[in-house]
């Protein structure tokens, strides 16, 4: 098994975190996942969430509407807007929370967002920039992932395990 | 108006002065002297930052020590950790979907 780490760094005076991970793959099969709805869906949930597409538009004005549906379906509605596509190479796009229809909440935090994907020896680099444009919408991302998402995450996998052992 | 944690590193003395407490405690003066600003601009960055509970002040005699307030800086640290494990377990997610494709 290859060792394959994911780094993250946070840059607080750009206000952006840069999550970054290379894969035992081609570049075409990694775009593809990154890119088609149901091949998404088999990853972009981390478990024991899942991610469930509603619309899946990949073009330049096009957007992906998708659930993250949790273990009880509990469902949390994102959004990605693609702003500018460079296939196998790059994706701009808008990243924010929206409800069942894709209509974006303004008042929680929206990132502008870029994968770049490139080739290596071992397989493919994929680099992902999500940048916040107030400091605050930064804070208010940290705080929810710590308070809210990784929270209620972590506790719905605590009752699954719980359901499990009985 | 209330301060926040990443106003507060957004300054690149305050995250200097920050960098300075890691290793120690240290009185204002002290501080001042590692700077090339004035001590008045060095006592607004450290007040901000005690505003922000980035670091506390401790009276020792009649001097005040000013250290890093760890716990503040931990939950920032602790909140990427836990980001960086939801990543972790996306792209293990990932691997077996694109050894699938293969």
């Amino acid at each position: 098994m290859d060792n394959l780490q994911t780094t993250v760094v946070k840059d607080l005076k750009e206000k952006s975190i840069l999550v970054a991970r290379e894969f035992n793959s081609t570049v075409a099969n990694v775009w593809r996942c990154y890119t088609e709805a149901e091949l998404l869906d088999q990853w972009w949930g981390p478990a024991p969430w899942r991610a469930e597409t509603k619309t899946m538009k990949f073009e330049v004005g096009g957007f992906w509407l998708y659930a993250m549906v949790s273990p009880e379906g509990e469902k949390h509605w994102g959004i990605m807007n693609y702003k500018a596509i460079e296939p196998n190479k790059s994706i701009h796009l808008e990243d924010g929370f929206c409800d069942e229809e894709g209509v974006m909440n303004n008042e929680l935090p929206i990132s502008i967002g870029s994968f770049n994907f490139n080739s290596t020896a071992k397989g493919t680099l994929v680099e992902f920039k999500m940048t916040y444009t107030t400091e605050q919408q930064l804070k208010t991302i940290i705080e929810m992932g710590f308070e809210q998402g990784i929270t209620a995450c972590l506790e719905q996998l605590a009752e699954l395990l719980a359901k499990l052992n009985n | 108006m209330r301060r926040d944690v990443f106003q507060a590193l957004a300054d690149p003395t305050r995250r200097a002065i920050l960098l300075l407490l890691a290793s120690q405690a240290m009185t204002p003066n002290a501080i001042a002297e590692e700077f090339h600003t004035s001590r008045q601009a060095v006592s607004k960055h450290i007040q901000m930052l005690t505003e922000c509970k980035l670091v506390k002040q401790e009276h020792r005699g009649r001097e005040i020590y000013y250290s890093l307030e760890i716990d503040k800086m931990k939950e920032i640290d602790k909140w990427l950790e836990q980001f960086k494990k939801i990543w972790e377990t996306k792209f293990n997610q990932l691997d077996k979907v694109l050894n699938k494709l293969k």
